[in-house]
């Protein structure tokens, strides 16, 4: 162990009986990269017989000391994990969730450990980019599809709220009462906001959400050699309208600085598209989506700002959070200029 | 201007706290940190230019055509369409306005 090894003490017992092994030894441990919101350890392992019997590599998937509002709690998140994995989505398979605040001092999850790089910005930098890109594109639009397939019958997602407006609606009343929360006024979300309300009519829609991950963006999976290996990070998942996560994905503030590769950084719209549709059946709303693109640019500056005040005045003083906020400005230009784009007729797909 | 004006010296304080801390416990100790490198480097542009003092100025101009006084008097005006008509066609160049002068904060240097 390199870090804080007394907190783990009671790991290894923990999860050697988690795992039916007769023993079980921690042999090697660090935090991996990156994780305002949740702390990620990567394990590896030794275990006598059991679910992991011989060595391996496991990762533990814990609370960061504070986290903003809209997150899921670990047991939530080990839940849509579960779900997603059943559907057939590309994930760490999940394993073994503990509710039990002694064992660590927060609860946590055991997944399988997953390679590939999952730094957006050496994805979208990538020398190979240009060989790969489509095909990655494709493979994000599979399994996006495979996220939408599930309805909101999944057992084991009852705790996700489902109220009576629809996610357009929903989204504009969770934006607004995410400023109420912050110290200062923002206007140019407020105005974003009410430029979407007066248009709602172009982009809710009646048909039954589905369930979408929410953070589908560069940097919340997985890549090896070009394809992708896993989906990460379900903590802001659930029931949405599928032009929710397809917009996030395709939003300019996800592109790192490769504007015109609109999903994500990584390729144009068609491959995504064209292996999205044969999965799911289904045909893209093109317009939905372009709204949807305003409503992340949107999401992410509140995220932004949130993180912010995370420094400013939740005791958590920390450099990446207190320069968050900063981020806003920019969300505000592809806001106004999305904004632009749309009253001037954009129709063709994301901007 | 008061309460923004507040806001920022108090975003720069905690700014310039955090940039300590950085410093400190990771980059002193381990200089090959290129992330943490990249924080401060971007921190510190940050605050240079936060502390020449253009970007106050800069916004009170953007918001001296919305008839509000702060960026919160006009977040709270846009809420309740309490904007005049006048204020409303105004608006759109009073924001990107306001949002140019605070990505002059954060735009990377040219060249």
């Amino acid at each position: 162990m390199t870090a804080n090894p007394a907190r783990f003490d009671r790991l290894a017992a923990w999860m050697a009986t988690a795992s039916a092994a007769a023993d079980l030894q921690i042999i090697g441990m660090h935090k991996l990269a990156g994780g305002a919101i949740q702390e990620n350890w990567h394990l590896e392992i030794l275990a006598n017989g059991g679910v992991f019997a011989g060595t391996g590599s496991v990762v533990l998937r814990t609370d960061a000391p504070s986290s903003v509002g809209e997150s899921h709690s670990r047991a939530q998140e080990f839940a849509l994990l579960r779900t997603a994995h059943a559907a057939g989505v590309k994930v760490a398979t999940p394993h073994f969730l503990c509710s039990d605040e002694t064992i660590i001092g927060t609860p946590f999850f055991i997944m399988d450990y997953c390679s590939g790089q999952g730094q957006a910005r050496r994805i979208t930098r990538d020398p190979a980019l240009a060989d790969f890109g489509d095909r990655l594109a494709g493979e994000l639009g599979r399994e996006m599809a495979r996220i939408h397939a599930v309805t909101t019958s999944a057992a084991e997602l009852s705790f996700l709220p489902l109220d009576g407006d629809n996610a357009a609606v929903a989204q504009l009343a969770d934006s607004r009462a995410a400023l109420d929360g912050l110290a200062e006024g923002q206007p140019v979300i407020e105005y974003a906001l009410n430029w979407l309300e007066d248009r709602l009519d172009g982009w809710q829609r009646t048909a039954p959400r589905r369930l979408c991950h929410r953070d589908f963006r560069s940097g919340n999976f997985l890549v090896e050699a070009g394809r992708l290996t896993a989906v990460l990070d379900w903590e802001f998942a659930g029931w949405s309208d599928p032009a929710e996560d397809i917009g996030w994905l395709c939003a300019r503030c996800w592109r790192f600085g490769n504007d015109d590769l609109v999903v994500g950084g990584i390729a144009g719209f068609a491959p995504f598209k064209q292996a999205y549709e044969a999965e799911s059946g289904t045909i893209i709303d093109i317009a939905a989506v372009v709204y949807w693109q305003l409503v992340a640019e949107i999401r992410w500056a509140i995220i932004a700002l949130q993180q912010q005040e995370r420094a400013l005045f939740g005791g958590e003083t920390s450099l990446e959070l207190a320069l968050s906020g900063y981020l806003a400005a920019e969300m505000e230009s592809n806001m106004l200029a999305l904004i632009s784009a749309m009253e001037s007729g954009v129709k063709e797909g994301p901007v | 201007m008061a309460a923004e004006t507040s806001s920022t010296c108090s975003n720069t304080a905690m700014l310039a706290a955090a940039l300590q801390i950085e410093f400190e416990t990771k980059l002193r100790a381990d200089a090959g940190n290129r992330y943490s490198a990249a924080m401060m480097a971007r921190g510190l542009m940050i605050l240079q230019r936060q502390l020449a003092g253009q970007t106050v100025a800069d916004c009170a101009a953007a918001l001296s055509g919305t008839g509000c006084a702060t960026e919160t008097a006009l977040a709270q005006a846009i809420r309740a369409r309490r904007l005049t008509a006048a204020q409303q066609a105004a608006l759109p160049q009073a924001l990107a306005a306001l949002v140019a002068a605070k990505r002059a904060l954060t735009a990377p240097v040219e060249g």
